[in-house]
């Protein structure tokens, strides 16, 4: 009698369990599907896998390819060339114009001079400080050349009249 | 819903109350999981789940579609004697509670009735 509710209820409660077990199972399965690749882990090589294969035969080495020193090859990023890998540093140094022996700026200055003819003296001479100062700003430029001016014409005082202006202005002394 | 349907529902969810309070509910869980691993009837319904995966494809896939797709067969396929260990330990745990409960009015009025019902 009372066998008969009870029986129902823990059927029930029966069905309830399975049910959190199922769902759990089809959490597992939704997640797998679909945030990783692994859902089919486990199963027959395809053709992925007949490309990463690893071989091992007499000969080869474990890509199948002969152990003889390879040519590497890369593009370079200035001017989009196909090089030798062993080459490929020394190059840079002469395209990009930052090694030792680079002629940049030699090759700049053809480059401007045939651009604009009216250059004066002064810029030629003084672009040449461009080397080192690749990432000064315009202020910093144009300071250096009005010492290098100053240099050129031989007129010491002015450079040192220069220098303690800035100076003085800031720390209180005036020698001169 | 009737009367009765009424009060089923409502000793259904004093039972389950019970037991999660006891923790009887954990412990029975972990049993099924453990049995239905051992049985390999988990493995089984992963099985058909990737089936459904590969029929209705990756992107389309949802939780609904496993739900419905999946949940009648495995229902079918837990093995009997899983379904019998764990009835009989609900049954226990059921007939635990109404046994220490002093005053259970709702009890023993139903089972007057439940004569005829299911």
């Amino acid at each position: 009698m009372f066998c008969d509710v009870n029986f129902s209820i823990s059927s029930e409660t029966f069905d309830e369990l399975v049910e959190e077990v199922l769902i759990g199972v089809y959490f597992e399965v939704h997640r797998a599907a679909k945030h990783t690749k692994c859902l089919f882990v486990d199963e027959s090589p395809t053709l992925e896998h007949e490309k990463y294969a690893i071989i091992d035969k007499k000969g080869l080495d474990i890509f199948g390819e002969l152990p003889i020193k390879k040519q590497m090859e890369c593009v370079c990023p200035n001017c989009h060339r196909n090089l030798a890998a062993s080459r490929f540093a020394p190059h840079l140094e002469k395209c990009m114009g930052m090694g030792r022996n680079s002629s940049r700026i030699a090759s700049k200055r053809i480059a401007t001079s045939s651009v604009k003819n009216n250059d004066s003296d002064d810029d030629y001479d003084n672009n040449g400080d461009t080397d080192w100062n690749v990432y000064c700003g315009d202020q910093k430029k144009t300071r250096r050349k009005r010492l290098k001016n100053a240099n050129g014409i031989g007129n010491g005082n002015s450079v040192h009249k220069k220098v303690n202006n800035s100076k003085a202005n800031k720390s209180g002394l005036n020698t001169k | 819903m009737t009367d009765m349907d009424k009060t089923n529902h409502r000793m259904l969810a004093i039972a389950k109350q019970n037991m999660v309070e006891s923790g009887e509910r954990d412990q029975l869980m972990q049993l099924l999981r453990t049995r239905l691993l051992e049985c390999g009837w988990r493995d089984q319904v992963v099985m058909e789940c990737k089936d459904v995966v590969r029929d209705v494809g990756v992107e389309n896939i949802t939780l609904d579609k496993l739900i419905a797709e999946v949940t009648p067969k495995a229902r079918q396929t837990v093995p009997d004697s899983v379904k019998r260990e764990l009835l009989q330990k609900i049954k226990n745990s059921i007939s635990n509670q109404s046994s220490l409960s002093s005053s259970a009015p709702s009890f023993s009025s139903v089972s007057s009735v439940s004569f005829n019902h299911n």
